[in-house]
């Protein structure tokens, strides 16, 4: 009963709060569609971009390969830049890829020599690839056809020296063609919202108590301590749920919404299952009351909110580092006992969650450790709000 | 009744309370009185339990304060040194919020909501949010949160303290009318004219120990002298370094 009529009061007092507002309801319908499709979108785009666009060419000797140089012209594909350096036309960005074809190239084909050429790539360059696999398959089809004028001539079928087809079809589901990616993201994301979503308001029901000089009056009234950490704790984790709700709520629509990229042709979009985005905030909710209580805890130390925001701001890189280690290892698959490491196993599950690989007892350890940890949270913040030293800092 | 049993309480080396004994009765208004740092404040933070005595205890009504502490804070309603208010929250959103705190509910809850905004006469501010409200309009809210459940006991710390001359006499209206109902009353202050023409007994403490008290006569009898005044300056002394640094 007391408990509910702190909870209430701390709810009524947050929603006023425009910080409150940023941190649970902006924040995660704004930022976290643009965090994680935009960069998708961006590569995505200039992959596009590369794909259509025609290669700029640096070629030195184009003398020496008159049929080659015909060839590719006649592809369409490619602008000739003629120039005696084109490693410097490379390094320069005049050119997007060089070629250097050495004298007598041409006679050595129809000699039926070994002929030589050199490509020449800035391979610092993140979406050079593209390009120069562009320029290296127009070459492989110029040798292919030069190899079947050569068995023509013989009166050799060209199929002869092309035993079998390949034709190679995508099995990946879109949740793993985008896995690696979102795969490290959304959970780093939704374990972010657990802990900034509830922040200002863990600060607000404590040091803000506290620097409103309210604190005192609310210790005179006849709610226990426990009664009022337990109300003031469900307040918060009431507003990291909002926000870590709405996070992946925003994330589904976005989903739906957005292609994430065409397979031939076909618009590829994810499918993220109602049951998996429960199943998201189930997995995160040990978490959730985790940071709340550890946040309260934190922050009942400060005499203001300034000082507050100071301690509780370095929480975020306990999240922000098994994330990352979780994001350079995405096939990271733990043993069981792993599953014990807190906010980290929250992270391994999520992103397994979404990739639709998660395993029921790694589930199952990682809730269970989980809960063990927010139990102790939750006793630290209990503890914290016994001492008169910390209450009132004497 | 209140009884007050060698309280002690000491913050590491500093011992702001040092064995305070006293006792208020119902329908009286009992002042302490003493200069800055005494151990006024710290001694009705220890009343209103939200400090632990080092030793020493007390009875709100029979009710042991280390053994009880619920049952103390049900019985009284306190004004503390340092108080605010939310910002966000109307006076009425206040009222209703510390009404419920102490057990209050439905209909009973509002019309004490009424009665209290009708006592300080809140009125017309108390569906506004607190944050713009004057000083006095936010110890109204603050004095009301205090008496919301009606309580017969009540430890004011300085209660006119940063008031106008209106507000001021306000407050020091509904102190007498608490006391004609029965109220047992104890306030701490350092304006010696309110001293006099408030309370019916007073405690001179001065560093954490009391060094006078009974009515304002008998005190001012005790030092020999016409005035308050003087007999404060007669028991406290010369302020100390400490306190005059």
């Amino acid at each position: 009963m007391t408990i509910r009529v702190i909870w209430f009061k701390e709810m009524l007092d947050t929603l006023r709060d425009r910080r409150t507002l940023w941190a649970m309801i902006l924040g995660p319908v704004l930022i976290m569609p643009i965090f994680v499709l935009l960069p998708q979108k961006l590569i995505q785009r200039q992959m596009e971009t590369q794909e259509a666009e025609v290669v700029r060419l640096a070629v030195a000797g184009a003398e020496n390969a008159p049929g080659l140089i015909a060839y590719m012209q006649a592809s369409g594909e490619v602008v000739l830049i003629e120039t005696a350096d084109p490693a410097e036309a490379v390094r320069s960005e005049e050119a997007a890829v060089g070629l250097v074809l050495e004298e007598g190239f041409e006679v050595a084909v129809q000699e039926e020599r070994p002929a030589g050429m050199q490509i020449l790539a800035d391979e610092s360059e993140l979406t050079g690839g593209v390009q120069v696999g562009r320029i290296q398959d127009l070459l492989a089809a110029y040798g292919q056809s030069v190899v079947e004028e050569r068995l023509a001539s013989r009166g050799i079928d060209p199929a002869l020296v092309a035993p079998f087809s390949i034709e190679s079809v995508n099995v990946a589901t879109p949740q793993e063609m985008s896995g690696a990616f979102l795969g490290m993201m959304l959970p780093m994301f939704i374990v972010l919202w657990a802990l900034v979503g509830g922040m200002y308001t863990a600060i607000d029901v404590t040091a803000g108590e506290k620097e409103r000089l309210t604190l005192e009056p609310l210790l005179t009234t006849p709610a226990g301590r426990a009664h009022l950490v337990l109300g003031k704790l469900a307040a918060v984790v009431t507003t990291s749920l909002v926000a870590l709700a709405l996070s992946v709520a925003s994330m589904l629509v976005a989903f739906a919404l957005v292609p994430l990229g065409d397979v031939e042709g076909e618009a590829l979009r994810l499918q993220v299952e109602p049951q998996t985005a429960l199943l998201l905030v189930l997995a995160a909710l040990p978490v959730v009351l985790m940071f709340s209580a550890l946040e309260m805890a934190v922050c009942i130390l400060a005499r203001s909110f300034k000082e507050a925001q100071n301690y509780v701001v370095p929480l975020q890189f306990v999240v922000l580092i098994p994330a990352i280690g979780v994001m350079v290892m995405p096939d990271l698959a733990p043993p069981l006992a792993g599953y014990t490491i807190p906010i980290f196993s929250t992270l391994v599950v999520l992103r397994d969650l979404f990739l639709g690989r998660v395993d029921v007892a790694a589930f199952g350890v990682m809730t269970a450790s989980s809960m063990l940890y927010a139990a102790l949270a939750v006793l630290l913040a209990l503890r914290q709000f016994g001492q008169e030293k910390v209450l009132f800092r004497v | 009744m209140i009884e007050v049993m060698g309280l002690v309480k000491h913050f590491g080396p500093v011992r702001a309370v040092d064995g305070i004994s006293f006792s208020a009765r119902d329908g009286e208004v009992l002042g302490l009185l003493g200069p800055n740092g005494a151990g006024k404040s710290t001694t009705l933070r220890l009343l209103s339990t939200v400090l632990r005595p080092t030793a020493g205890t007390a009875r709100v009504d029979g009710h042991d304060l280390i053994r009880e502490p619920a049952a103390v804070r049900a019985a009284l309603g306190v004004l503390p040194e340092y108080w605010g208010l939310y910002g966000r929250l109307t006076a009425r959103e206040h009222l209703r919020y510390f009404g419920r705190l102490y057990g209050l509910d439905g209909s009973r809850l509002e019309r004490r909501i009424e009665e209290v905004t009708a006592l300080f006469a809140i009125g017309e501010y108390a569906d506004r949010r607190c944050e713009p409200f004057s000083k006095g309009m936010k110890q109204k809210v603050a004095l009301g949160r205090a008496l919301i459940h009606d309580p017969r006991h009540l430890l004011l710390d300085e209660p006119t303290a940063g008031l106008d001359v209106m507000s001021a006499r306000g407050v020091r209206e509904v102190i007498a009318r608490l006391r004609d109902e029965g109220c047992c009353l104890i306030l701490s202050t350092h304006i010696l004219g309110e001293a006099e023409r408030l309370c019916d007994r007073l405690e001179l403490i001065h560093h954490g120990r009391i060094v006078a008290s009974g009515t304002p006569e008998a005190v001012r009898n005790q030092a020999g002298v016409e005035t308050l005044e003087e007999a404060f300056v007669a028991l406290v002394g010369e302020p100390t370094a400490e306190e005059a640094g």
